[in-house]
């Protein structure tokens, strides 16, 4: 595996190497990367896995392909599929530009590095210093204060910058007007940590905790169905997948497929009758939601309208 | 030209402006030629200046404003007001009690029920049918007779029921159509829910797609009841617009994957 130095001196230098496979959490550096060979290659193509690069690539073309960056996310096809001929073919294969496969999950890394260590790099956590002074590099248009904002509101270099590009979008007089604090609630940040406690205590189908979160929101508590509705989708994924870095992982006993299914149907009724009919209360609504957690195993809907 | 489907509700139109009637609710289902027929009323009263409002609070407010200083005759079409707020409903109430001698006002919606009978009391009421099929090809013949010979034997095309969709599948490129038949691959049903919903609302460029067509699309290559009822309640619940797409798609994604 190459360190994340050599991959961005790799990138920034005037020969890119044919192919990176880059993972880790830290996305903004990726696209940061992907942006770098775009303006490279002029043109920049997405595809949904390595293999139709591969295709492409291998028939012999009449107008030659001009070089190109491919970008391919997320191809678990290439994780399973990936060995010591695959590679080989690979590194055969006369490349016209870059190949940039991009993963999240240390497990598709790991695999994938096994053939082509070369190749395969993990970006993970920025260090705020770094956040910093990449964000003044990227948007030099942004002050000092603007950009102690965005690197005390955001989770990681990537959403760092989505912050920026959306303070860019705005007027000067629009930004200037606000206070530090006003910036940090516009862009989520007070209300994250709370935001990914609820989740957990969603994951473990924690009564107690839940209800006494919900007690501390004051308004949009409607998001809330949507944060049980999100983290199904993302317990669907953790028991479904077997390469999973999501922080709720540890969560997963708690569920069988079939408590997420009705979990999720659940929770999408209520938040249909909720959009329906203007007198129902949202805060039973939630605290009804909260209660099937308790059931061994979750009621589906049709049950449950039956009482 | 009208379309078959659109006759009975010209007449109507024709009647109604013959009256000089300055309120007029327009009701149909999506992409049924709603704002067409507004247009059309405007032409039959003889109202040049048309102006189009979305169904906000500030919006009604400012066109009513703007509108009732006018000397000239104006048109104000108000589209699908039952997908806006009730607020913006009762910001029209004044006006329609007490019109305005030159505001003409056409409201169009998907669903008499979303707009208060207030409202409907004071308004003709005209409802206009989905179009035929044969409706829709005759439509695409004649915006773009080349590329409806490109398409309309193409799986996409046998998926659009309105003509905001054939409007949207002429306009498409060729892997976008290709797109639709592909998601033959997406009907096993063998990922995570999350890609899943991923890969039915984007296209290989990553673009957002046509998510009504694309539910139709896995109908038709699924031909199954069960994923007949979903993709029916699915895209119910994308035009009712009261629930996020990611959700609506992720509900449909689960039955389909799990209850099949």
């Amino acid at each position: 595996m190459i360190s994340i130095q050599d991959l961005g001196l790799s990138i920034m230098s005037d020969s890119p190497k044919s192919l990176y496979v880059v993972g880790g959490l830290e996305y903004g550096i990726k696209d940061k990367y992907i942006d770098i060979l775009t303006k490279f290659y002029g043109k920049k193509e997405e595809y949904p896995s390595v293999e139709a690069v591969i295709n492409l690539l291998s028939v012999k073309h009449i107008v030659p392909l001009e070089p190109s960056l491919y970008v391919i996310r997320y191809d678990e096809s290439f994780v399973s599929h990936i060995d010591a001929t695959l590679a080989q073919k690979i590194k055969s294969l006369k490349i016209s530009g870059t190949i940039f496969c991009v993963y999240s999950e240390m497990k598709a890394i790991n695999k994938i590095d096994k053939y082509l260590p070369d190749n395969t790099c993990v970006i993970e956590a920025v260090n705020p210093k770094f956040i910093s002074k990449y964000l003044h590099q990227d948007f030099p248009e942004l002050n000092d204060r603007f950009i102690q904002v965005a690197t005390n509101c955001a989770s990681s270099y990537g959403h760092a910058r989505t912050i920026c590009k959306s303070m860019v979008s705005a007027t000067p007089s629009q930004l200037s007007s606000m206070t530090d604090a006003a910036l940090a609630r516009l862009f989520g940040c007070e209300s994250s940590s709370r935001e990914s406690d609820m989740q957990l205590a969603i994951a473990g189908r924690n009564f107690v905790a839940a209800s006494q979160l919900l007690d501390q929101y004051e308004d949009n508590l409607d998001t809330l169905v949507y944060t049980i509705l999100q983290t199904m989708i993302e317990m669907e994924k953790i028991l479904t997948s077997k390469y999973s870095d999501s922080p709720l992982k540890d969560y997963a006993k708690c569920w069988k497929l079939e408590d997420v299914y009705h979990m999720f149907m659940n929770a999408y009724a209520e938040l249909d009758k909720l959009r329906s009919n203007t007198s129902t209360d949202i805060k039973s609504s939630l605290i009804y939601l909260f209660g099937l957690f308790t059931f061994k195993d979750i009621p589906s809907v049709e049950v449950m309208n039956a009482f | 030209m009208h379309s078959n489907s659109q006759i009975s509700a010209i007449e109507e139109l024709n009647k109604l402006a013959q009256t000089n009637r300055q309120s007029v609710v327009i009701e149909g289902p999506s992409g049924s030629g709603k704002s067409y027929l507004g247009h059309q009323y405007a032409n039959m009263l003889g109202v040049e200046d048309f102006i189009t409002v979305v169904p906000k609070v500030s919006e009604v407010k400012e066109a009513l404003d703007s509108t009732s200083v006018l000397g000239t005759k104006v048109l104000l079409m108000i589209e699908n007001l039952d997908l806006g707020v009730a607020a913006a409903s009762y910001a029209l109430l004044k006006t329609l009690e007490e019109p305005t001698p030159n505001v003409y006002i056409v409201i169009t919606c998907r669903n008499l029920l979303g707009i208060p009978d207030t409202i409907i009391s004071r308004s003709a009421v005209v409802n206009v049918s989905p179009p035929t099929n044969q409706d829709i090809d005759n439509f695409g013949m004649e915006k773009d007779r080349l590329k409806f010979n490109n398409v309309s034997s193409r799986l996409v095309w046998q998926c659009v029921r309105s003509f905001t969709d054939a409007e949207s599948v002429l306009s498409m490129t060729n892997s976008q159509i290709e797109y639709y038949e592909s998601l033959s691959e997406v009907c096993q049903f063998k990922e995570n829910v999350s890609n899943l919903v991923w890969k039915i609302g984007h296209y290989s460029d990553n673009s957002d797609c046509n998510l009504e067509l694309a539910i139709r699309s896995i109908m038709e290559l699924m031909h199954n009841p069960f994923i007949t009822r979903c993709g029916i309640e699915c895209i119910r619940d994308l035009n009712k617009g009261r629930i996020a797409q990611h959700a609506v798609l992720s509900r449909f994604v689960f039955n389909a994957k799990y209850c099949e």
